[in-house]
């Protein structure tokens, strides 16, 4: 049934991570009945296991809730959730474009931080009416005025009206509820114009094919129209409509202002694809709603089976993930080293060890990954411009004519007594500075230019340990810039090994190669000959090490005749080296590219 | 493949007076009070054997601690094995004992109810190498105890030693060798340690108390050994074995040839009819197991055949000097052994481990150090 348009209020909820978002939408979920005590479990709205161990966000979902305000009417709330992680910020910014307000959530001791600077920013360019809360005031270390301070001078945000609250103990719920009621204005689309809906998200049900979650704009849709997807071009009937309650719920038609569902026989996520208007196929909108792009993987990295014979497994649990997950792209690629395996691409970092996680606790696959690396632009002396995500794909020097690498705009903020540190990590890491401000009294927000390629490279985890834990950090992508890069090779007793060799910084190289051989060196077990360890630009080696022949390997004794001991330690030791990748005559354990791959710098 | 009936049995004693720290083996401490029925249920198990064997050319008390048991018990068992197979002409019977429990009074009984040849655990003749293995003897029982079995009339003296132990350089090494030497035994048997999972020792090098010394080191001490006994006469037969002229173990020979064997108490094992097995291992169930029904129950058991066991043959005889016989072991297995091994063959002889020798395949002295990488390849 069609809501009355003025009763409608679509709402997100943003914050930096840990600072309380889902825990707050938990209480509204409670308060608005939308979840009994019987289903309730924390964090209603992360529904992968995974989101809910990790405490993010990572697929969104959109609730429709009834309240019953203060004025004796009754709304209609559409909380839509926003994945809170930089790598989804392509995500995030469709699904405050969902939405006509936004509650900010601030934690009362913490202050603003790194995320909740970017999400304002993304949340000031969809337009949104934010209402400020400050959360956790139950605290001790609660600075619920310095908090204020911070949103206004740093974020500004007029927070004379914030809301105190704990979400934890259900303390000014009612309040985030009747403000917005209050102050978020209702959706403004006409329901006579042709329909125009927003996809903000998708999900893949193996019975209904692919679910697209959208914002009808304009116009209205219901079962039966056949509908065009502006972007692609496809078109589809629609088989059903229907709002979240949170559980998928069939309803007649969506209409302007609303959010929800639609099915139609989408067979794979990418035709629904995030950020695309749907319309009607006759008489449709002659404009898309702005702001759709194709989400681009910027960080690549190699996937392989641990063991060969599990790579159709591996293919089956890609194109499974890439059902509910249209940023992930993968192709297959062969390595001397690894076999058969993937070349996938990601969004970020995070997104990169969702995936890894995911294919290993949901399909069971042990997974060798090789180092991530960014994807670069190489323009040819032919002209031609190719994007290389693989080292084996880069062309030979000659016939490069410039190397582009894709850079960051990244924000810390930082307590000044750390501030050292942070400029420090950001020049070693080929930064360029832009500007700093004050936030409060004592905390500094620094903007830099940086490559992703060294955000790869274990960047927050030194920011990290060089601030105890007290910077936030957060980046979105800045297009491209020349650099000078080069392939680093790593060979054994001569034979290049290429899963390990990557493409760095000419200036990173001859660190990063000394630590991979001496890294190497460790771990490598000695066996029958000396092994050479090279680490190697063209054929300019740059970094060497030698592990010694093994002299030793020997069971010395068999107790009293106990022959099958002795038999079943030395098939053991054969069954280990069949585990073992043959790289020429060099046997290496997986260990051993498991642990150099994680090497961080 | 026929199976020749056995004529070696091992009896195990599974008692010791303390648990040495590197010791993983089936041996406990405080449980000597077991030793009297232990006794009675061994004299059941061999006699309800009857049977299995035409008559023993070789026996081996192995422990355990054997001397702990009273002489009179040791005659009992060993006893039992004669009237129930026979013992041939000349037979070997060993007895393995610890310094601190062989007394000239135990050894000369043993002697009197006949064994022959008597293996004794010195490990070391550093006394403070001794105290950090855990062993309850000194440098001067070890002598002692020597010279108590030549006096009770043993005229075949095995010493065991152990090599690569925590703390222990090459100079420490050479003085137990030359202790040994000095003390004329007609065998040895030196041992590179081994640091077993779950034994105190392990923990003790996990946990960083104490440092074994690299495999660089162990193999140096390996190849001393090596050059110490044979420059002192002795024959260099097994791995970790060395004999005067004719005066193998030849107990073990029948190990490493592959032979069948019986096996008595908790923990033995046995090889009869291609069946290996295990007995029980808790000394108070196996026990009770032969007091129940006069049978024991096996832990484990298996049949190897075919190319399983033929690299089990393989990997015992590739630790003798005698090395593999392939025209002997194509006969044995009826097909072309040479062929079925060629690849490891081929392999081993490019990198200098084996030597083929007219239809003999040998470890070298590198190989012999690397042996654990050798007879992997010959396994099924």
């Amino acid at each position: 049934m069609p809501q009355s348009q003025d009763h409608i209020r679509n709402f997100c909820i943003i914050a930096h991570i840990d600072h309380g978002k889902s825990t707050l939408a938990d209480r509204i979920l409670e308060l608005t009945h939308a979840v009994s005590g019987r289903e309730h479990r924390d964090q209603m709205l992360d529904t992968m296991d995974l989101e809910r161990e990790r405490g993010i966000t990572i697929k969104m979902t959109a609730v429709r809730l009834a309240y019953e305000a203060s004025d004796g009417q009754t709304y209609t709330l559409n909380l839509i959730d926003t994945p809170g992680h930089v790598d989804f910020s392509y995500e995030v910014s469709r699904s405050l474009n969902a939405c006509e307000g936004a509650v900010l959530v601030v934690d009362a001791a913490q202050g603003v931080e790194a995320q909740t600077l970017a999400n304002v920013s993304l949340a000031m360019s969809a337009n949104l009416e934010i209402i400020p809360v400050i959360n956790k005031i139950d605290m001790p270390a609660a600075e619920p005025d310095r908090v204020k301070d911070e949103i206004e001078n740093v974020l500004a945000i007029d927070a004379s009206d914030a809301i105190l609250a704990s979400a934890r103990e259900g303390v000014g719920v009612q309040d985030v509820l009747e403000h917005i009621v209050h102050q978020i204005p209702p959706p403004s689309g006409s329901p006579s114009a042709p329909l125009r809906a927003l996809i903000f998200d998708s999900h893949f049900d193996q019975y209904l094919g692919v679910v697209a979650y959208v914002r009808i704009v304009d116009g209205s849709l219901k079962r039966g129209d056949r509908i065009r997807m502006m972007a692609s071009g496809k078109e589809f009937e629609v088989s059903a409509v229907g709002v979240f309650l949170p559980e998928m719920t069939e309803a007649e038609g969506l209409s302007a202002g609303e959010v929800g569902y639609v099915v139609a026989s989408m067979k794979e996520v990418g035709d629904a694809r995030v950020g695309d208007t749907i319309t009607l196929a006759r008489r449709g909108a002659s404009e898309p709603l702005p702001g759709y792009k194709l989400a681009k993987p910027m960080v690549s990295c190699g996937m392989y089976p641990m063991v060969s014979e599990d790579y159709p497994d591996l293919r089956e649990a890609l194109e499974k993930l890439q059902l509910n997950d249209a940023a992930l792209s993968w192709q297959p690629e062969t390595s001397a080293a690894l076999g058969f395996g993937f070349r996938c691409g990601f969004l970020g970092l995070l997104h990169m060890d969702i995936v890894q996680e995911r294919l290993e606790r949901e399909f069971g696959l042990g997974i060798i990954a090789t180092a991530p690396g960014v994807v670069y632009r190489v323009y040819k002396t032919d002209g031609e411009m190719i994007e290389v995500d693989n080292p084996a794909k880069l062309p030979a020097t000659t016939l490069i004519e410039k190397i582009e690498e894709p850079m960051v705009d990244a924000t810390v903020i930082v307590p000044d007594e750390y501030l050292g540190g942070v400029l420090d990590l950001c020049q070693d890491r080929r930064g360029t500075f832009a500007h700093m401000e004050y936030s409060g009294v004592t905390r500094v927000i620094v903007h830099y230019r940086l490559p992703l390629a060294e955000i790869l490279m274990d960047f927050y985890d030194q920011l990290k340990s060089r601030t105890r834990g007290y910077a936030s950090f957060d980046y979105e992508m800045s297009g491209y810039l020349e650099s000078s890069v080069v392939k680093l090779d790593i060979q054994l007793n001569g034979s290049p090994v290429d899963a390990l060799s990557f493409i760095t910084h000419r200036d990173r190289a001859y660190t990063r190669g000394k630590l991979m051989t001496e890294r190497l060196k460790e771990i490598l077990p000695r066996q029958m000959f000396e092994i050479r360890i090279q680490a190697a630009i063209g054929h300019k080696i740059i970094a060497a090490e030698t592990v010694r022949a093994l002299r030793k390997n020997v069971i010395a004794k068999c107790y009293g005749g106990d022959i099958t001991r002795k038999r079943k330690l030395l098939e053991k030791q054969k069954e280990g080296k069949k585990r073992m990748k043959q790289i020429g005559s060099v046997e290496v354990p997986q260990e051993a590219f498991l642990s150099v791959l994680k090497l961080g710098e | 493949m026929r199976f020749e009936a056995p004529r070696s049995a091992y009896v195990h004693i599974p008692f010791c007076a303390a648990k040495c720290g590197y010791c993983d083996f089936n041996s406990f401490a405080g449980m000597l009070h077991l030793a009297p029925r232990y006794t009675d249920a061994l004299c059941r198990q061999v006699s309800s054997a009857a049977g299995a064997s035409p008559g023993l050319d070789t026996v081996y008390f192995g422990g355990g601690t054997p001397t702990l048991l009273p002489a009179d018990a040791l005659a009992r068992v060993l006893g039992e094995l004669r009237r129930t197979f026979g013992l041939a002409d000349g037979a070997e019977v060993t007895l393995e004992a610890n310094p601190e429990s062989a007394s000239y009074e135990k050894l000369a009984a043993a002697r009197e109810a006949g064994f022959n040849r008597v293996s004794i655990g010195v490990q070391s003749f550093d006394g403070g190498q001794l105290a950090s293995l855990g062993r309850v003897h000194t440098r001067e029982q070890a002598v002692a105890a020597f010279s108590a079995a030549r006096r009770a009339g043993f005229q075949n003296i095995s010493l065991d030693l152990m090599f690569g132990l925590p703390g222990q350089t090459l100079s420490d090494l050479h003085g137990t060798l030359a202790s040994a030497i000095d003390l004329g035994p007609e065998h040895l048997s030196a041992y590179s340690l081994t640091i077993e999972e779950g034994t105190p020792l392990f923990e003790r090098v996990r946990a960083g108390e104490v440092t074994p010394p690299d495999d660089d080191l162990a193999a140096d001490m390996y190849q001393a050994v090596r050059q110490t006994l044979t420059r002192a006469g002795y024959e260099h037969y097994e791995i970790s074995n060395y004999a005067l002229p004719s005066m193998r173990c030849r107990h073990n020979e029948a190990y490493w040839r592959n032979g069948s064997y019986l096996g008595f108490g908790a923990g033995a094992a046995q090889y009869v009819a291609g069946e290996r097995l295990t007995w029980e291992g808790d000394p108070v169930a196996f026990t009770g197991q032969i007091e129940s029904d006069g049978r024991a129950r096996a832990a484990f058991s298996e049949r190897l055949e075919g190319r399983a066991l033929l690299g089990e043959t393989a990997m015992l005889a590739l630790r003798t000097s005698g090395g593999l016989d392939l025209r002997r072991l194509s006969l044995d297995f009826g097909e072309d052994v040479e062929a079925v091994f060629s690849r490891p063959i081929r392999r081993f002889s490019q990198a200098g481990l084996i030597g083929v020798d007219d239809g003999r395949v040998t470890l070298t002295a590198a190989g012999q150090l690397l042996a654990n990488e050798v007879l992997a390849e010959f396994l099924a």
